[in-house]
């Protein structure tokens, strides 16, 4: 910590004031001990309107968030479309078990033919039966997680599709069952008559609760029997709306201003051409609304972006009416035909553009348009006559092409224009917070007028502590700011305390930043290909992360209008580069050796050229196969990622690190570590990465890196490359064969402690936030700039160990609300470590 | 446990905080107990080689049973003594041993022996023939008095909890009528090897409720090397429950940390159990003993003394896998009480003879503690080793007074100062007094070691209690 020192520019003079004792009567309130930091608020001036829309949420059906998580659907591949191409261990059975019981015989088999419930549900489940004198045979499912979570006394919705050829009809025994086989309902009883494709449905009543539930559907007789959309949805679910009440009602908590949906990279990936005979049924395609509303059974199966298969169950009528549920502006994302998130192509084809573009023109008509429109009548058929209010459309999704992105960008925003003049169409900048496509993006936007710019990231907690003024600087007559994507990069406390001060930051800018959402929205314990995450579930629980509690503080106390405010205080100055030294992979096979660190004046603080083995080395994650070969240290496994090993503790603040470093084999180069602290943060110069196209600096912990610099750079396989690294305080240069590669100085100040004050308009509160990230209580002085307020304040605060976390198993950190004295137009306040603190004070006339 | 628990409560009229300042001076009488006697626990050091992660049962039908990991990783031991110094050459019975192939065919480890409703049962940790480090928990039973006859054991199978993962370390206790089960288990969310759970037990073989996380690593000293919270072992005194718990990789660095809970709160409730913020029992290289940690308690054959068992290596450097090195050795010590009814750990005492603590008589509820290089007389503290010391005794019968936690300190008396240095040690005799002791230095038959406002000087007689 260094003495104090300024956190905004105009602090300096208030200090001076008060030093001097010529605050008259606010002196006399302060306490013996000098405050750490002082909080002003200005008297005069008025800050930005804060928008509804501030702060939202997004929803992408990562993590199984959609299938297996908010839409309700009990039975997994009910559908019988999960397939290789969704993910190579899934079969058109994934989910389900075949057998006869009470002697009953037969063969389950699934079938793309021409016997196929409709053109779009192209795969059905054939049971072949063979069970002449009673007995039955048929399919049990398993559900998602552990198993179909029932609850005693509720009821759900049984339904299934079929024909039999049976010409007395084939009789059916639907069950659910306890994983050792046990009845957990009585058994319905329904018969299927006639060789056409027929709904059948039965109410099914759960006797006990259980996370571990089984679904058994029997069939008997003999013939052939054909079933599809086998289904088992809650009755239960929220507002009556089919989507699951647990999650529904942890994000409604959160009084959302807005949904995005449904990505993410989600939107922009895979294929932009049709489910359709044409286009040779593309199975991995892009979002295209069309396919995701209207009947269930007939909406197209697609493979999910993160590996899995997507029913659209939950689909855009759906999205929408969550959206009005909840009171949130609906934010739909569309495909721009280039796709991002490391596929990075773009489709050139006209047709295909216009197509998508009369697509989203349609959607907007879709979600506005009269019952009497085409697509008016398609939503006023799904239940909803009344338009759902659409005002903003999203076109593309992180897309690393600007070029080709932003001309087809341009294409919808001005045919959305021309057909749609009230709607705002958002462009974005790409996928990191900083870079060539960043600024690239943003240039375009900013040229074309585009009225608001979605930006996503995804950065260790010192980065939002260190920026919380990012948006000070951003030109007010440009593009809003939609802060689609972002968070800090673990799910503990310390992380939702930098998310906490960044937003700060955000709400200081509302007349930029006009949106913002933490993603991803939710996880699937089980299922995850994403973290952290706001709120994670399995199949009958879920529960708020950290960060869930500081996004629910904030968005049910955001306020109507920016009190401007400044404070001053301790910051943490940066600390030189220390710690041990590492070498790692990534899928890759490589050898290092000859490995140095020596100070300027060239004495030896550690060295090892593995002629005695690698004794030194330690895993730091207990991955790669790491020996000595040749002399040199190896690692073989080219499937390992992350096989980080670290040696030696180095002291010294200046030092050159050098090494040679060969590859084997496999995808990427090197990754030279060093600054490896115990607690795992670390620097790794990481050369031939983003498979061999990119060299960085990243900087961070465990799966939580940034990127400090980057350019374009790959490895040559067998060749020894030597790597220096020189290290002067914060600031380090990288030799590559001798040539320097770059440099960097990481001499960020970290601000532990952040502040803004907000005026709720329909109470006359000010709500002042603040967060003190750090181990030490922060004594702060808070003067209201002359405005009278009630003695007593409603304080809410989240605050406790940085590093725990909110699980399953306990959700130790939790806001606490309580009535404080001692408020008045100056008063001291003593805020928690590690904590944010929210207080609502009310007015009073002077 | 719960047997435990009614004796004190019997005893003190209750489990309040007050009634525990006995336990800190309990009555003292040198002319009939010697310093092994009031220290009350074995100070053979090592009790038992390369027995990691050892358990003592409470004595139970008159005998201590012993369990514990050995290096080999590929066995359940057992041995039964009378007396806790009798584990160390009890006989070992082998009484389970892993199969060849499939689960629990890899690393067996951390055994405890449970009696619970006239049986016995041996929770242990196991890894599977194909993946020795998938390691489940696991139960056997056995039906006979005589834990350590292999006869008696059946395998109950696999103990379940929540959600699959690295699960090891089952505990159980009762306690207010319930049964639970404290175990070490990573979970999908959390960054981190192992967490520490608690849940209730429908029965000796499964779990009642979910599982309540009850500590994950977060502190410094419990994420060096690995990440760890594990080998929890649990104690009821004083009104309150008390975890203790190992953290970090099993090397130098791993120590024990302390989680407290009120008897009467709920102990499914994270929100009962507090951290205590600084480890409880770490490495101590002035006594030697490195990587402490993986304890239980039992108490000993005077029914009273409670005795941390706990494993150490004698060195710090390891060459390899910590994992790997079989010489973290079975220990056991006294576990101490503060006033305020909080254990005290104190450091690993390392090799000597028995270890007392000395009071002025004048008051009794202050002790002698090294401050620095002073000897000073003072109210308890939570530093318990700088009030402990071994009488050594001479071929002539005069005894120097050893530092426990600076082994190579002794009390000094030079040029009229009483110092707690190196350098030759000043010899001592003690002679009896009423309930305790006189100290007299042994070449000046006038003058005594003498407590005088705080301070241990020289000069006439004062009577000093030991406990």
């Amino acid at each position: 910590m260094s003495p104090s020192r300024a956190i905004f520019g105009l602090a300096t003079a208030a200090l001076l004031v008060a030093a001097t004792g010529g605050a008259g009567p606010v002196l006399a309130e302060a306490p013996a001990a000098a405050p750490d930091y002082t909080i002003t608020v200005d008297p005069a001036a008025t800050g930005p309107a804060i928008a509804d829309s501030m702060y939202g949420v997004f929803f992408e059906d990562i993590n199984f968030a959609a299938d297996g998580g908010l839409y309700p659907e009990l039975v997994r591949n009910r559908s019988f479309e999960f397939l290789p191409a969704d993910n190579t261990s899934y079969r058109g059975l994934t989910g389900w078990t075949p057998g006869g019981e009470s002697g009953g015989t037969g063969a389950a088999t699934t079938v793309n033919d021409a016997n196929r419930l409709n053109e779009r549900n192209r795969t059905h489940l054939r049971l072949d039966l063979t069970s002449p004198d009673g007995g039955r045979y048929g399919v049990t499912n398993g559900g998602w997680n552990t198993g179909l979570a029932v609850r005693r006394g509720a009821t759900y919705d049984f339904s299934l599709w079929a024909r039999t050829d049976a010409p007395a009809g084939t009789p059916l025994t639907v069950v659910l069952r306890d994983a050792a086989g046990e009845p957990l309902s009585a058994p319905a009883e329904l018969t299927v008559r006639g060789d056409g494709w027929t709904r059948y449905a039965v109410p099914v009543r759960a006797s006990r609760t259980t996370d571990a539930g089984r679904l058994a559907v029997l069939a008997g007789g003999i013939g052939t029997l054909r079933l599809d959309m086998i289904s088992l949805l809650p009755r239960d679910t929220y507002k009556g709306h089919g989507l699951r009440r647990d999650l529904a009602e942890k994000i409604a908590a959160l009084r959302p201003g807005f949904v995005r949906f449904p990505g993410g990279c989600l939107v922009n990936t895979g294929s932009h051409y049709g489910y359709d005979a044409a286009s040779n049924f593309p199975r991995a395609r892009s979002y295209q609304w069309k396919d995701t509303v209207g009947p269930v059974e007939t909406r197209a199966a697609n493979a999910n972006f993160w590996g899995y298969h997507q029913s659209y169950g939950l689909g855009y009528y759906e999205y929408f009416q969550f959206s009005e549920d909840i009171g949130a502006m609906p934010l739909p994302v569309v495909p721009a035909l280039v796709t991002g998130c490391g596929q990075n192509r773009a489709t050139n084809d006209p047709a295909l553009l216009q197509r998508h573009i009369q697509d989203t023109l349609d959607l907007i008509e879709f979600a506005n348009g009269p019952a009497s429109s085409e697509w008016g009548a398609l939503r006023a058929r799904m239940g909803h006559p009344e338009p759902f209010g659409l005002t903003h459309v999203a076109v593309g999704n992180e897309e690393n092409l600007p070029d080709a992105y932003f001309a087809n960008f341009l294409r919808f925003r001005d045919a959305i224009a021309a057909k749609y003049p009230g709607i705002t169409v958002v462009g974005n900048s790409g996928p990191d917070d900083q870079g060539a496509t960043f600024d690239n993006l943003w240039a375009k936007n900013r040229a074309a007028g585009v009225a608001m710019v979605d930006e996503h990231y995804y950065n260790s907690p010192a980065w939002f502590l260190g920026n919380n003024r990012r948006y000070d600087g951003y030109d007010r007559a440009g593009p809003e700011v939609f802060l689609g994507e972002y968070a800090s990069l673990d799910n503990k406390l310390f992380n939702s305390l930098a998310e906490a001060s960044y937003m700060t930051g955000l709400e200081r800018n509302a007349d930029v930043v006009r949106m913002a959402s933490y993603a991803p929205l939710l996880a699937n314990v089980d299922n995850v290909q994403w973290r952290p995450d706001l709120i994670w579930f399995d199949n009958d629980e879920s529960w708020g992360t950290t960060s869930y509690q500081v996004q629910k503080l904030f968005m049910n106390n955001v306020g109507d209008r920016v009190v401007p405010s400044r404070a001053t205080g301790k910051v943490i100055e940066p600390k030189p580069i220390t710690g041990a030294v590492g070498l790692s992979t990534w899928a890759t096979a490589a050898t290092y050796d000859d490995i140095k660190v020596t100070t300027p004046a060239g004495e030896v603080l550690f060295a090892d050229d593995f002629s005695g083995g690698a004794g030194q080395w330690t895993p730091v994650e207990p991955r790669g196969a790491w020996s000595v070969v040749d002399g040199g240290y190896r690692q073989s496994d080219t499937a390992a990622l992350d096989t980080l090993v670290k040696a030696g503790n180095i002291t010294a603040t200046d030092y050159d690190l050098t090494l040679k470093a060969t590859k084997q084999a496999g995808a990427e180069g090197f990754l030279v570590a060093f600054g490896v602290q115990e607690s795992g943060e670390l620097y790794w110069w990481n050369l031939g990465g983003w498979n061999n196209t990119q060299g960085a600096i990243q900087k961070g912990a465990g799966g939580s890196k940034e990127i400090v610099l980057a350019k374009p750079n790959s490895i040559a396989t067998g060749v020894t490359y030597d790597i220096r690294i020189e290290v002067r305080g914060t600031t380090v240069r990288l030799f590559l064969d001798g040539a320097e590669w770059g440099s960097f100085t990481d001499n960020q100040v970290t601000e532990p402690f952040a502040q803004v004050v907000t005026h709720d308009d329909a109470t006359g509160e000010l709500i002042v936030k603040v967060v003190n990230a750090q181990d030490a209580p922060a004594v702060t002085a808070i003067d209201l700039g002359g405005r009278t307020v009630d003695r007593r304040a409603r304080m809410t605060v989240i605050a406790g160990d940085p590093q725990e976390q909110n699980t399953r198993s306990a959700e130790p950190i939790q806001p606490v609300t309580t009535t404080v004295g001692g408020i008045g137009s100056t008063f001291t306040r003593t805020f928690a470590p590690n904590s944010v603190t929210f207080l609502r004070l009310r007015g009073r006339p002077s | 446990m719960s047997n435990d628990i009614s004796r004190r409560t019997l005893l003190r009229g209750g489990l309040g905080v007050a009634g525990v300042g006995a336990l800190t001076a309990p009555a003292l009488d040198r002319g009939t107990r010697t310093d092994a006697q009031i220290y009350g626990v074995p100070t053979a050091d090592p009790l038992i080689e390369q027995r990691a992660d050892p358990f003592i049962t409470p004595r139970t039908g008159g005998r201590y049973y012993f369990t514990g990991s050995v290096p080999e990783y590929d066995r359940l031991v057992v041995r039964g003594a009378t007396t806790i110094a009798g584990l160390a050459t009890a006989a070992e019975s082998v009484v389970w041993r892993r199969p060849a192939t499939g689960p629990m065919g890899g690393h067996i480890w951390a055994p405890e022996l449970h009696r619970i409703a006239g049986r016995w049962y041996l929770y242990f940790a196991a890894g599977d023939a194909g993946n020795v480090f998938r390691i489940r928990m696991y139960v056997l039973e056995s039906p006979l008095d005589d834990p350590t006859d292999p006869a008696g054991w059946t395998l109950r199978g696999q103990l379940a909890t929540e959600w699959d993962g690295f699960s090891l370390d089952a505990t159980t206790f009762a306690h207010r009528g319930r049964r639970y089960l404290v175990w070490a288990q990573s979970e999908p969310e959390i960054a981190v090897n192992s967490s520490l759970y608690i849940a209730e037990m429908s029965s000796p073989l499964a779990l009642k409720s979910k599982p309540t996380r009850i500590a994950t690593p977060t502190r410094s000293w419990e994420i060096q090397g690995f990440r760890v919270n594990e080998g929890p072992a649990v104690l009821v005194r004083n009104g309150r429950v008390f975890v203790t718990f190992s953290a970090s990789a099993t090397d130098a660095r791993y120590c024990v940390g302390l989680l407290t809970a009120d008897a009467r709160a709920d102990l499914l409730a994270h929100a009962s159990w507090s951290k205590t913020p600084d480890p409880v029992f770490v490495t101590n290289t002035a006594t030697g003993r490195y990587g402490p940690g993986h304890n239980s308690f039992t108490v000993a054959e005077d029914g009273v003394t409670d005795v941390l068992v706990y494993h150490a290596r004698d060195y710090r450097d390891i060459v390899g896998d910590p994992l790997y090195d079989p010489n973290r050795h079975t220990r056991v010590q006294r576990l101490y009480w503060h006033p305020d009814g909080t254990p005290l750990f104190g450091v690993p005492v390392g090799a000597g003879g028995p270890i007392v603590r000395l009071s002025p008589a004048e008051r009794g509820a202050w002790f002698v503690r090294r401050d620095d290089s002073a000897l000073v007389v003072g109210p308890p503290g939570h530093a318990l080793a700088d009030t402990q010391f071994r009488f050594v005794a001479s071929a002539d019968g005069t005894e120097v007074i050893q530092s426990v936690d600076l082994p190579d300190r002794h009390v000094r008396v030079v040029d009229g100062a009483v110092r707690v240095e190196t350098g030759t040690p000043t010899d001592f005799r003690r002679l009896p007094a009423g309930r305790g002791v006189r100290i007299q230095l042994a070449g000046d038959a006038t003058r005594y070691l003498r407590h005088e406002r705080g301070r241990v000087v020289t000069g006439d007689a004062s009577v000093f209690l030991l406990g």
